[in-house]
């Protein structure tokens, strides 16, 4: 292999090292805390990318041009990477398209809508993502009334309808809301 | 220098991608959304370096001897911000209840709501029904008059994300 292709290997490398440390956290975790196992496996992946460009410089001293390039670049193409790997394993933590997919698929490829009243309705993604938020102690219930006490989710909530907004000029897919 | 005239150029490029992305979703908002996008990425990556390869200033090229290591980085920095976008892209989509409810509960401030305004809430938002149309209208599932039918298919990036969660969690359970 020629020593170039070092420098494109380093972000490839920090991204695998990311998905074993995220696989691993979670399944010592016993498949609780999936944030704080991306953030590990992150991490671990950062100190990959960053061990590696020093070895690069270290062991290649005369390509100068490629290192500024994989300097530049590397950690914008493993950041890119990361979130893509995130989204991913996300949808399958999140996402009821995916899960209403795999009901399907599970019953022989055909589900009636009864059965998918049954395992799925409004009702239980509202209870599902309530319990989601107070876990995470973004929401607490006082007296008989939600609130949200940890603003977090908010600015990422406003990024994206403000891209929605942006890019398909409306604000909801539900139209009337907002 | 070649290394920042690489970044800056899959940069560019990816602009224009985002570019006429924005300027064709304002005429018309097409159908199934993300394989036009991703049509679209291709389409103007493939025309970028079809000019980048043939132009006199050309970035793969020294002395007429191709570099396939600035041909790499450029294309990898290029698709690797395009998936970047099409992967927020297809959160922004569609609403995120989540993200809908903390919003809501973010304007009600300290007074908080009650659970009836919460079920309200809900209740005009009804997002199985928006994600059932929206498999039917990627045609995925095929809506007949009992049920659904899951058309015929392969469907790898599905099961990806199926099996990674059978893996790593160990079950994959019902839920919201």
């Amino acid at each position: 292999m020629a020593p170039e292709w070092f420098y494109l290997l380093s972000p490839i490398l920090a991204l695998a090292a990311m998905v074993v440390v995220q696989a691993v956290f979670l399944r010592l975790r016993g498949g609780e805390q999936f944030f704080a196992s991306v953030m590990a496996g992150f991490l671990a992946g950062l100190v990959v990318a960053i061990a590696m460009q020093v070895a690069l410089l270290w062991v290649f001293p005369r390509n100068l041009d490629r290192w500024v390039l994989a300097f530049v670049a590397n950690p914008a193409i493993y950041v890119m990477l990361a979130y893509c790997f995130f989204n991913f394993i996300n949808l399958g933590h999140a996402s009821i398209r995916i899960r209403i997919f795999k009901e399907c698929h599970d019953r022989g490829g055909f589900i009636t809508h009864e059965e998918l009243r049954a395992v799925y309705d409004d009702e239980r993604i509202r209870d599902v993502r309530l319990k989601r938020l107070l876990d995470g102690g973004d929401i607490v219930k006082e007296k008989g009334r939600w609130k949200l006490v940890n603003p977090r989710l908010v600015p990422v909530a406003n990024l994206v309808f403000a891209l929605k907004y942006f890019v398909l000029r409306r604000k909801s897919e539900f139209e009337k809301v907002s | 220098m070649l290394a920042l005239r690489v970044v800056i150029s899959a940069e560019t490029v990816l602009l224009l991608a985002l570019s006429c992305h924005w300027i064709l979703w304002r005429i018309r908002i097409p159908n199934k959304h993300i394989n036009s996008l991703l049509s679209l990425f291709l389409v103007v990556w493939c025309s970028s370096v079809g000019m980048l390869w043939d132009s006199n200033m050309s970035l793969f090229f020294l002395g007429g001897v191709f570099l396939p290591f600035w041909f790499f980085y450029f294309s990898v920095l290029y698709w690797s911000a395009a998936l970047c976008y099409v992967i927020t892209y297809s959160a922004m989509e569609g609403d995120s209840p989540t993200l809908s409810l903390a919003r809501y509960l973010h304007r009600k401030g300290d007074e908080g709501v009650c659970h009836e305004e919460i079920e309200e809430f809900f209740r005009e938002r009804p997002f199985i029904g928006a994600r059932v149309r929206a498999l039917v209208t990627d045609r995925i599932l095929i809506e007949g008059s009992n049920g659904y039918r899951l058309r015929s298919g392969k469907y790898l990036f599905f099961h990806t994300i199926l099996l990674y969660r059978r893996l790593v969690f160990g079950r994959v359970s019902s839920g919201g």
